[in-house]
């Protein structure tokens, strides 16, 4: 009778608790995939979700120097939610792409932020065509005890396509007009032809 | 009864004094000197204080002399000396000003004088020294002085940019930057400079 006792209630729990999910902050470039083409500018947001007492961070971005050259970088919305920041844009090595030591912090003793949001915007020069992958590499989240804030990461692409020449727009009525101009113009030297 | 020459030999002038140290408060401690002397001896005296006391002074009806260390015996003398046990100064580091003198206080301790000093790494507000250290003894009602911070300043933030992402041994590395001295200049160090600066603060 206790079995069946000690059974029902952890069916009951189980069926009111769910599964426990332990969100884990995601740190991810948008868009994910894009395609541009050569020299055009190519803006990347690195995004962050699921996050909890954010209240600063720190990471590398690399990228494909032979395809893409880091022009600049500025601060998204998501940190200063919180309070003033300050944000250190990093370090373009164009030669061995990446930018180093992107960084931003909450000032003073205040809470972090939480939930989802846009931490950095990165724009590049499409320079020649190819791809390209955006990964977030040495990425440290602190929270406002300035402890690691654990987190997965996702890459993020780009295709650079080479820059083609567009066609020649052609009007259905100016190629009718000259397909009757043409016959008619054989149709007048056949008639020559023939006298 | 006199004698010949008409002296009182009844109450004849005593040459030999007694002088008497006795020990008060608290504390335990050792007295040197006590015991009978002749007329016009100086005799030495001295109060040490055992593990965990202080010696606080001598009082008494001759206290005063035996301040001085040296008791002259022209009569019966007498001092007290007084021991206090030590109590253990609290360790008030991090604390905001109001927990560390009750602290303080608690432990049978006076709060001496409280000055500020800016820090890196201490918010504003939090107590960030102390004089007597931690952990040493005192004796009660003796004063703790205690120093504030007022946290830290922007300059502070931008040494730690400037060094950004340097590591030891590199020549934009600087040690005042790495607050938590691990050889990196990072987000830890930025953060915790960023975290006591002063409520309000705003930096570029």
């Amino acid at each position: 009778m206790s079995k069946c006792f000690a059974v029902a209630i952890w069916l009951v729990v189980s069926i009111f608790m769910g599964p426990v999910v332990n969100a884990q902050a995601v740190i991810s470039i948008d868009p994910t995939v894009q395609t541009v083409s050569t020299g055009s500018v190519v803006t990347v947001d690195v995004d962050i979700s699921n996050v909890s007492d954010l209240y600063g961070y720190q990471f590398d971005l690399g990228f494909n120097p032979s395809v893409l050259q880091a022009v600049s970088s500025s601060e998204g919305p998501f940190l200063a939610s919180g309070g003033s920041t300050f944000f250190i844009p990093g370090t373009n090595d164009n030669l061995g792409g990446t930018v180093f030591t992107t960084a931003d912090t909450l000032l003073s003793a205040t809470n972090g932020v939480n939930g989802s949001g846009e931490l950095a915007v990165f724009t590049f020069d499409a320079i020649a065509a190819g791809n390209s992958t955006f990964s977030i590499q040495n990425e440290t989240l602190l929270n406002s005890g300035l402890n690691i804030i654990s987190d997965l990461r996702k890459t993020g692409l780009v295709n650079v396509s080479s820059q083609t020449l567009a066609a020649p727009e052609i009007d259905p009525a100016s190629s009718m007009a000259a397909m009757i101009l043409l016959l008619g113009g054989l149709a007048v030297m056949r008639g020559r032809r023939s006298e | 009864m006199l004698n010949a020459i008409g002296y009182n030999l009844v109450n004849p002038i005593s040459s030999t004094f007694t002088l008497t140290l006795a020990a008060a408060g608290s504390g335990v401690g050792t007295l040197s000197g006590a015991g009978s002397y002749s007329s016009g001896q100086s005799i030495s005296v001295s109060a040490t204080p055992s593990a965990g006391s202080t010696f606080s002074g001598w009082s008494g009806p001759n206290g005063s002399e035996c301040t001085t260390g040296t008791v002259v015996m022209t009569g019966n003398k007498s001092c007290v000396a007084t021991f206090q046990l030590l109590t253990v100064v609290p360790n008030v580091i991090g604390d905001i000003l109001t927990m560390a003198e009750s602290a303080i206080l608690a432990n049978k301790l006076l709060v001496g004088a409280v000055s500020q000093q800016s820090s890196i790494t201490i918010a504003p507000g939090l107590v960030l020294g102390q004089s007597p250290t931690a952990g040493t003894g005192a004796a009660s009602s003796s004063l703790v002085n205690l120093v504030v911070s007022t946290g830290s300043t922007c300059a502070d933030l931008r040494l730690v940019k400037a060094a950004f992402g340097s590591k030891r041994g590199q020549t934009t590395y600087n040690p005042l930057a790495d607050v938590n001295d691990d050889g990196v200049v990072n987000i830890v160090d930025l953060s915790t400079v960023a975290r006591a600066l002063p409520a309000g603060a705003t930096c570029n």
